[in-house]
């Protein structure tokens, strides 16, 4: 039972940070239909950033949660300029191009930051700082172990997911979003500024996307400059599990996720961790060919 | 009446590739005024309608709003000047609640609470249905309450220039009675209303002035009852003979 719990938690962490990613492709999907093939490089990013900057504020030598918040509000500012520069400068030219003209420049802006990030970072793995502290014995209820970073780090990614979920359902900008992922055509006409709209949800997309990389640098130390090409490609996986375009839909094809994917690897082998994902999405969508929470949405009216 | 003129086309020309959609079409709207947009399947008024919130651009042309050149504005900025377009096929917002589409017909308005809640009786008032569907999913909505829903939210932004394009379109009789009904109400609330209609003769009813396009030429253009007496009109769009 204790064995169990513990896999359920492991397996919610990691389906959270799947999530943070996966938010980020819904989001884009929605607005523009684009599959943003860059997003994964957004989390290699995020980590890279994150290393960088609490390593030269020394934060590990002090592990404490005002350090990784630190850290995590520096990189989500970051990777979210990043975002707004991609949105701007690759896909923004393209709006009035071929859909498929935006895919390929998707896959390239991906390679792009692959490329520059191995000339940049190298290409060896580098080791993320250790931002909280890693005391098994703080944490108990019982007989239950929780290991705090999985805690820290499902903390985390539940309270971004809230406060997404918050700013897309509750607020104005949110309702914008929600009208220019409608239909951007019929949101301009009531005045909604749809390139505005486009513009921040590539921000928002991609600062998620770069407080995941934080928290995998947290949990899988190691890093290297091609780590956001299968994440980001789980987290698709999940998005379109969940219903691409649909908002918890990516949030609990995350979670399903990274739940099998614990629970594989803990009661099966390790080794089929990443065919789990593929396998998955393949039974999902013949089960539900527009995933689990989509819609046949009617195109363009 | 040069003064009054609140919306001024001239020359407009549109083309979809080979297909000239509209050829030098040229009017005047007028403050207060409804106009209706009249002609065949095909004639160019839907063509018109985007011209000038800013979906298509003109081959060449003007279109000015009080005086000033719309055609440099986008289609936000359209809207931002008072041009709200209730599009064909009502363009609601299916995955959103009523009260959502409502809310974002305010967009351009940054309304103050009060202002904003007098803006909603007001639109309730027309339609009193949407007060009972408010949290719905506009999705579940019957054609005729989107269709209330489309120019309610419409209202909301206090339209200086209200484009409506076939509003009755698959409404049940008394749906259109209604709805013609609810047009001269927003007329005497102060609204101008360019009006497109198959339905020409209760459009040319509530109607002041009229335009008939024909592939899209203006064929015809002169007051309400000058359309609805002319020879051409009765034979070929009213169907009387
Ligand atoms: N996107 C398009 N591409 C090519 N041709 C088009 C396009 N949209 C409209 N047309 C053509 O332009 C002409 C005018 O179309 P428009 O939709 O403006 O007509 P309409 O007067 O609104 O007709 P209806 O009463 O059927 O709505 C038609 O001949 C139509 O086939
Ligand atoms: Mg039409």
């Amino acid at each position: 039972m204790n064995e169990f719990i513990q896999h359920v938690i492991n397996g919610l962490s990691l389906g959270c940070i799947y999530a943070l990613v996966a938010i980020g492709y819904t989001l884009v999907f929605g607005v523009l239909s684009l599959i943003n093939f860059a997003h994964g490089e957004m989390v290699m990013m995020g980590a890279y950033f994150g290393m960088y900057f609490a390593k030269h504020f020394k934060l590990a030598e002090e592990p404490g949660i005002s350090g990784l918040l630190l850290t995590l509000v520096a990189t989500m500012i970051v990777t979210g300029c990043i975002g707004w520069c991609v949105e701007k400068f690759a896909y923004r030219p393209l709006k009035n191009a071929p859909r498929i003209n935006l895919l390929i420049t998707a896959v390239g802006v991906s390679l792009l930051f692959q490329f520059s990030g191995q000339l940049i970072f190298g290409s060896a793995p580098q080791f993320f700082p250790q931002l909280v502290e890693f005391n098994l014995d703080t944490w108990k209820i019982g007989e239950l172990q929780f290991n705090p970073l999985q805690i820290t780090v499902l903390g985390i990614a539940l309270v971004l997911t809230v406060v997404l979920q918050t700013l897309v359902f509750k607020t104005r900008t949110g309702r914008g979003m929600r009208a220019v992922s409608f239909n951007r055509d019929l949101a301009s006409l009531l005045g909604i500024p749809a390139t505005r709209v486009i513009s921040l949800t590539f921000v928002v997309g991609a600062a998620l996307a770069g407080a995941a990389g934080v928290l995998v640098g947290l949990v899988y130390p190691k890093i290297d400059p091609l780590m956001g090409s299968l994440l980001g490609l789980k987290s698709f996986v999940a998005a379109v599990v969940g219903g691409i375009g649909n908002l918890s839909g990516a949030v609990l094809g995350a979670l399903l996720l990274g739940l099998s994917e614990e629970f594989v690897v803990g009661y099966l082998a390790p080794t089929y961790r990443d065919a789990i994902a593929f396998a998955f999405l393949i039974i999902i969508l013949l089960w539900r060919p527009s995933g689990l929470l989509g819609v046949n949405r009617i195109e363009k009216v | 009446m040069g003064n009054n003129v609140l919306l001024e086309v001239r020359d407009l020309s549109v083309r979809y590739g080979a297909v000239q959609a509209l050829k030098s079409v040229h009017f005047d709207l007028i403050k207060g005024e409804i106009l209706c947009l009249l002609g065949a399947n095909g004639a160019g008024k839907t063509t018109l309608l985007k011209t000038l919130s800013g979906g298509l651009s003109p081959d060449s042309g003007t279109i000015r709003l009080h005086g000033s050149n719309l055609l440099a504005l986008s289609t936000e900025a359209r809207a931002r000047a008072g041009m709200i377009h209730v599009p064909e096929g009502r363009g609601i917002f299916l995955n959103l609640s009523v009260e959502e589409n409502l809310d974002l017909g305010a967009w351009t308005k940054r309304y103050t609470k009060t202002d904003y809640r007098a803006k909603l009786d007001e639109v309730f008032e027309l339609f009193p249905r949407l007060k009972e569907r408010l949290a719905q999913n506009a999705g579940t909505l019957s054609g005729g309450e989107q269709q209330m829903l489309a120019i309610g939210r419409a209202w909301m932004a206090e339209p200086e220039v209200l484009l409506l394009d076939e509003p009755s379109l698959g409404l049940a009789p008394k749906l259109i009675d209604k709805i013609f009904e609810i047009i001269s109400t927003l007329q005497s609330k102060g609204a101008t209303i360019l009006l497109v209609e198959q339905n020409a003769e209760q459009a040319l009813t509530i109607g002041n002035r009229g335009i008939l396009l024909e592939t899209g030429l203006v064929r015809m253009q002169g007051s309400a009852k000058e359309l609805l007496a002319s020879e051409e009109m009765r034979k070929s769009y009213l169907g009387l003979a």
